[in-house]
């Protein structure tokens, strides 16, 4: 197995220490980020889940061991789409022990006019999914992961992966397609 | 790239809040992890420990309870025998 990128940040991270979390946020937090959203297709639920998931590593850190495990990065995203998959189940986050504030989360007029109608229509297409499937197009082509990477990131066997990747892109292809004509293709 | 591939690229996701990172940091100082990987096992080994303890003590309790007086007229029968008066002693320890 390849060495992990982030296993520098190990150390400080058993430690307790705060600025290796940092640190490692600078480096996944847009990426698990961006997965949580593509899986959910919301932005508050998509920062919900990547807080929850560094969380959840920042609590695992101290017990990590380095032999035989998946990379940090695998196991991020390997736990956000836990999380994502798991989503309908779970009503209240577990880290908060406080009112939250009221931010306004929403991407906003301006954001959703950016959004081309393209793209708006993929992530529609995208939630109809099931979430399994869906998974497995998001780690594949929007986090550009390997067969036997999104494979891990999954927790499954390549061969279900495959399938289920397989699955995914036929059927929104299917969706996309027949709407052709109406979208700028 | 296919229209296919070309359509997904044309959905990006949004980047997080810059406060994200922050808020984060923020919860997570407040649940500083428990290492308590090695103070769990030092609780199996207390908690073995003591079990063992008890064993021990019981053990020792279930054969001083029984020795104590044998003990006692080993030595006296001893005593007896060193002394000459073993026959008494015999004579009074069969009449008990």
């Amino acid at each position: 197995m390849a060495r992990d990128p982030d296993i520098d940040l190990l150390p400080a991270l058993q430690a307790g220490e705060p600025a290796a979390l940092k640190s490692l946020m600078d480096r996944h937090l847009s990426r698990i980020h961006a997965l949580a959203w593509y899986m959910s297709g919301d932005r508050t639920l998509a920062e919900d889940v990547a807080q929850e998931t560094f969380l959840r590593f920042w609590q695992t850190a101290p017990s990590w061991d380095q032999a035989g495990k998946a990379t940090i990065l695998t196991w991020l995203r390997r736990v956000a789409t836990r999380i994502c998959i798991d989503e309908k189940r779970r009503k209240t986050p577990i880290y908060t022990d406080q009112v939250p504030e009221q931010v306004n989360h929403s991407a906003g007029p301006y954001l959703e006019l950016a959004r081309s109608e393209n793209a708006v229509a993929v992530q529609t297409a995208m939630m109809r999914l099931p979430e399994r499937q869906r998974a497995a197009l998001v780690l594949s082509f929007y986090q550009q992961l390997s067969q036997a990477e999104g494979a891990s990131a999954m927790g499954i066997k390549e061969k279900a992966y495959e399938s289920l990747l397989f699955r995914a892109k036929a059927k929104l292809k299917s969706e996309l397609m027949t709407k052709k004509e109406s979208l700028a293709l | 790239m296919t229209d296919f591939d070309k359509l997904l690229a044309e959905n990006i996701a949004p980047a997080p809040r810059a406060s994200l990172a922050t808020e984060i940091l923020a919860t997570a100082e407040k649940h500083v992890p428990a290492n308590d990987e090695a103070p769990r096992q030092k609780r199996w080994w207390a908690v073995g420990s003591l079990a063992a303890m008890a064993m021990i003590s019981a053990f020792l309790v279930f054969q001083l309870g029984s020795s104590p007086l044998d003990t006692e007229a080993e030595h006296w029968e001893i005593v007896a025998d060193n002394s000459g008066f073993s026959d008494l002693y015999a004579w009074v320890e069969d009449d008990s």
